[in-house]
């Protein structure tokens, strides 16, 4: 690992823990549960951080997922019964796009392979229908469902094409 | 309406008192800070236990003053809340 991508973790590192310390603070001051909650988020993500150039990759970004969970959870608390319902309807959209993202990734690695055309075609048509899936996380702020769904449209008809090219083949 | 955790609400009492140049009855109160008298009268009592407050009985009134502690509270939230808001949270 290079000394400069070893000092951006570091700096990431200490960024989160300083912001751990003063959610720490704060939470010691009001006793509030969503800023013990975000403290240990930051720590959580600073230990992550600070342990990846040193530690086998899955121990830092473990650490790292386990203080976002913290960090959500936070949120979860502070926002109470007002969106309660957005929150499932946002995990199952994440999953449906990690599975998507990882069926596009699992392709192209099949592409870098065996250098298909076809291939191609279908490695584009998943990232197509995964980037629509991950902008439908986020399209009851500022995406138009309309731009969402042509991009997924657009991403099943590639799929199709290759269907009907082998058809006729 | 938006949720107010409790603390926010203790903010907005002591917030409401410093406004009212430190000083109010619980009418006020409880309009100021859109309390019900249901909450409001707990409330007030948690907060002159703690010492944030302090009760000051004038003839028939009662009067609600807040006190060094309630002011340094609030500076300590109002801190506190900027930071927690740019993390899109509440206290």
């Amino acid at each position: 690992m290079s000394a400069l991508l070893l000092l951006i973790y570091l700096i990431e590192g200490l960024i989160s823990i300083a912001l751990g310390t003063y959610a720490f603070m704060a939470f010691r001051t009001f006793k509030s549960v969503t800023m013990r909650l975000s403290s240990i988020a930051f720590y959580l993500v600073a230990a992550g951080l600070i342990l990846m150039p040193v530690t086998p990759e899955l121990i830092g970004y473990s650490l790292q997922a386990a203080g976002y969970f913290f960090l959500a959870m936070s949120h979860l608390k502070s926002v109470k019964q007002a969106y309660f319902l957005f929150i499932p309807l946002v995990a199952v959209k994440s999953i449906a796009f990690f599975f998507v993202f990882y069926a596009a990734v699992e392709t192209m690695i099949f592409l870098f392979q065996e250098k298909k055309a076809t291939t191609l075609i279908t490695t584009l048509a998943l990232y197509l229908i995964a980037a629509s899936i991950y902008l439908q996380i986020f399209n009851l702020f500022f995406v138009s469902a309309m731009v969402v769904q042509s991009a997924q449209l657009l991403g099943f008809v590639l799929l199709l094409t290759q269907f009907v090219g082998r058809y006729h083949a | 309406m938006k949720y107010r955790s409790q603390l926010t609400i203790i903010a907005d009492v002591l917030n409401m008192l410093t406004d009212a140049a430190g000083s109010s009855n619980i009418t006020t109160i409880m309009q100021k800070a859109n309390l019900p008298y249901t909450r409001a009268s707990p409330l007030m009592a948690e907060l002159v236990e703690k010492g944030l407050v302090e009760r000051v009985n004038n003839g028939d009134a009662t009067i609600f003053t807040i006190t060094k502690k309630g002011s340094d509270f609030l500076k300590e939230f109002k801190r506190f809340e900027m930071f927690a808001e740019g993390l899109g949270l509440q206290l």
